[in-house]
């Protein structure tokens, strides 16, 4: 048991923080953001459980990762779906969805080795300009409203840190992916990244105190 | 191929940084002068929704003041006409019993009109100050005094200005004072009274009756109703009245605290 | 034939009143009333032919209303005497009657005698004051003498103390004791006073367009 909590980083750490207390503020009755406390608990599952799992039975879990990073990507653009919703263009966004699905698939379908990051990184291709149009919509568009009781506004600047932090990978992609040491660099850096993500959970669970 | 990589390591690593910054830079900065933008649209909404309470309110009572005018002017030119009739009646030396009634028809119909412009100068916010209470005032006491044979005096302190003093509490004081000199009169026995009006810290009014046989304030009950009457109107004023027999007559003390004009302003928002 | 002193006029909207006092006044020895009018237009137009030297004026006119009345009449007759009639002592309109040229107010409350004893003291040079109206003189001389242009003396000291003895409520009879004059003589005081305000006011409203002229 021990040596499972010895797997986990920190930011695993910070997002069972973010869990229990968005358990407990649920329990209260305050409402978090939609599906956010599901998700945190099968990230967790995945990244920490099976990890070990995988890990100590496979010797790798790239194959998991690649999957798991698949349905993060999903979970992320779901999130902003739901939030433009009412949007006149929300059913192109479906569309956009869509495509991404389906091509993800043949991605993963026609995949050779093990690490098939491409459709995690093409949504993410479609998750930043929505995370830009949601940011200009706040300052230029909607009326004022105050940043304290948005969770989606930390969500999204959690995910826009990560991005920007674990760009090179994408630079280097070429490069790393060649080599042993390029590979644990890519999971490093990306570990170190998804601090952001955590915190960005983190900070969303927390804002949902103000308003119930 | 080193190259290549040194190229990309420069780019990630200065371009990255860079338009995160700016990216966030961007953001905060639109956000704060959004922000800026609400809340001095706030304030200004705000400061209108005072003004136009302001502007309400002096309109209701611009309003107040011309009904109160117009329903004044009828009565007292309905009273001229009741007057003359009544004059023609007494003229024309009628049944003296009529007279009577007649005689009583014209004094009611202007204690009518006068009980009106009492509260038409009460309600007027023009007269809301304590200069004009006490000038109101003494013509009244003085002129009643007179007209019942009693002797009199009424000394002021130079302090009394326009310090603030509302219609209703103008009214009390006058309402009260009239009770004491008319208890006095008729049941006192006193030969004299002398009042005396002061503003220290509150305004004092004090009646004192010189050789009447006075009253014990807590043993009373046919002046009874009167003096509670008294005690109430001062209490709803915020003030107070001191009943004294000082053995050579009863000493009655008004006392009232003046609010700040700025007091006032505050009632409306 | 009786030997008139006094020809009064009435504008008094209320008939049974205009009638009842037009009566009284043919009743009394020096006092003729053959002009009634029952609005400011009729009076306007009628009055500077006739021989009218007394107009007492009802405050509440219909239209027009009885300052107007004052104004334009006492431009063409200006040794008119005006006598405001009213309910309230204290109202508005009495001030600014006074200050267009009204000599004088009436109570309508009061008894025809009484009435036509203010009336004549009217005509002899005595008029009625009431504290606030000596406050609001005092106030308005004040203004008066921060302006660049005066044509007319200020009042006097003896005024001014009546204004201020006024102003506190004192009776005329309490004045006059205190001053060591006769009612008459404080009545007679107010009466200039109320030229000074007339004057004053007419002096303020040419200021007013020079000022404006210039700007």
């Amino acid at each position: 048991m021990i040596s499972i909590l010895n797997y986990m980083t920190l930011y695993n750490y910070i997002s069972l923080i973010s869990l229990m207390i968005g358990i407990y503020l649920h329990i209260r009755g305050y409402s978090v953001l939609k599906y956010l406390l599901p998700f945190i608990f099968y990230t967790l599952i995945i990244e920490v459980f099976l990890n070990y799992y995988l890990s100590k039975t496979y010797g790798t879990s790239e194959k998991m990762y690649s999957y798991f990073s698949f349905t993060c990507a999903l979970f992320y653009l779901f999130q902003y779906y739901l939030h433009f919703k009412e949007q006149p263009w929300s059913k192109y966004l479906v569309y956009a969805i869509f495509v991404w699905i389906l091509s993800s698939l043949y991605i993963f379908y026609s995949a050779k080795s093990d690490m098939v990051f491409l459709p995690y990184y093409l949504g993410f291709g479609l998750i930043i300009p929505l995370i830009f149009k949601y940011f200009y919509n706040m300052l230029y568009i909607d009326k004022y409203r105050s940043v304290k009781n948005e969770p989606l506004f930390y969500f999204s600047l959690g995910l826009l840190l990560f991005s920007f932090t674990t760009f090179p990978i994408l630079v280097f992609l070429d490069v790393l992916i060649l080599h042993e040491i390029g590979r644990s660099t890519v999971s490093t850096i990306l570990q170190y990244g998804n601090v952001f993500i955590s915190a960005g959970y983190l900070a969303a669970v927390l804002c949902t105190k103000k308003s119930s | 191929m080193y190259e290549e990589i040194i190229i990309k390591v420069i780019w990630a690593a200065f371009v990255i940084p860079v338009a995160l910054t700016g990216i966030l830079l961007w953001f905060f900065n639109s956000y704060q002068k959004k922000k800026y933008e609400f809340e001095t649209e706030k304030k200004e909404a705000k400061l209108r929704e005072q003004a136009y309470k302001i502007e309400k309110q002096e309109a209701i009572e611009l309003e107040r003041n011309r009904i109160a005018n117009e329903m004044h002017d009828d009565l007292g030119s309905g009273l001229t006409i009741i007057r003359y009739l009544s004059d023609d009646i007494i003229n024309s030396k009628a049944d003296p019993e009529i007279e009577k009634s007649v005689i009583k028809i014209a004094e009611y119909s202007t204690r009518l009109v006068q009980n009106m412009s009492e509260i038409i100068w009460a309600m007027n916010s023009r007269f809301d100050n304590v200069e004009g209470l006490i000038s109101y005032l003494r013509r009244y006491v003085v002129e009643y005094l007179e007209d019942n044979k009693m002797e009199h005096t009424f000394l002021l302190d130079e302090d009394i200005g326009d310090q603030f003093i509302s219609g209703e509490n103008r009214r009390n004081v006058l309402l009260v004072v009239k009770e004491i000199l008319h208890n006095s009169i008729k049941y006192s026995g006193a030969r004299s009274i002398h009042i005396n009006c002061s503003l220290k810290s509150l305004l004092m009014i004090n009646i004192l009756e010189s050789g009447g046989k006075g009253f014990d304030p807590d043993m009373v009950c046919d002046i009874g109703n009167g003096i509670h009457n008294m005690k109430k109107r001062m209490d709803a004023s915020g003030g107070s009245i001191i009943f004294e027999n000082t053995g050579k007559g009863m000493h009655f003390q008004i006392r009232l605290p003046l609010k700040e004009i700025k007091q006032k302003d505050e009632q409306i928002s | 034939m009786k030997e008139v002193k006094y020809n009064v006029a009435i504008i008094e909207d209320l008939k049974d009143i205009a009638l009842s006092l037009q009566s009284f006044f043919n009743s009394e020895d020096d006092m003729q009333c053959n002009n009634v009018y029952h609005n400011a237009e009729d009076a306007i137009l009628f009055i500077p032919q006739s021989e009218v030297n007394i107009v007492l004026v009802d405050i509440g006119l219909p239209r027009a209303s009885g300052i107007e009345a004052i104004q334009q009449i006492k431009a063409k007759c200006p040794n008119m005497l005006f006598c405001m009639f009213t309910v309230y002592e204290d109202d508005e309109k009495i001030f600014r009657s006074l200050q267009a040229g009204a000599k004088g107010y009436i109570l309508k409350g009061s008894s025809k005698d009484k009435i036509v004893i203010a009336i004549r003291e009217l005509a002899e040079g005595g008029s009625p004051m009431s504290p606030t109206i000596a406050r609001k003189i005092i106030d308005s001389f004040k203004d008066f003498k921060l302006q660049p242009v005066q044509k007319e003396l200020p009042l006097t000291c003896r005024e001014i103390e009546l204004l201020h003895l006024l102003a506190k409520g004192m009776l005329y009879k309490e004045i006059a004791n205190q001053l060591h004059i006769t009612v008459g003589t404080v009545k007679q005081h107010i009466h200039k006073i109320y030229d000074k305000l007339q004057v004053n006011n007419k002096t303020e409203a040419i200021n007013k367009m020079n000022t404006n002229g210039q700007s």
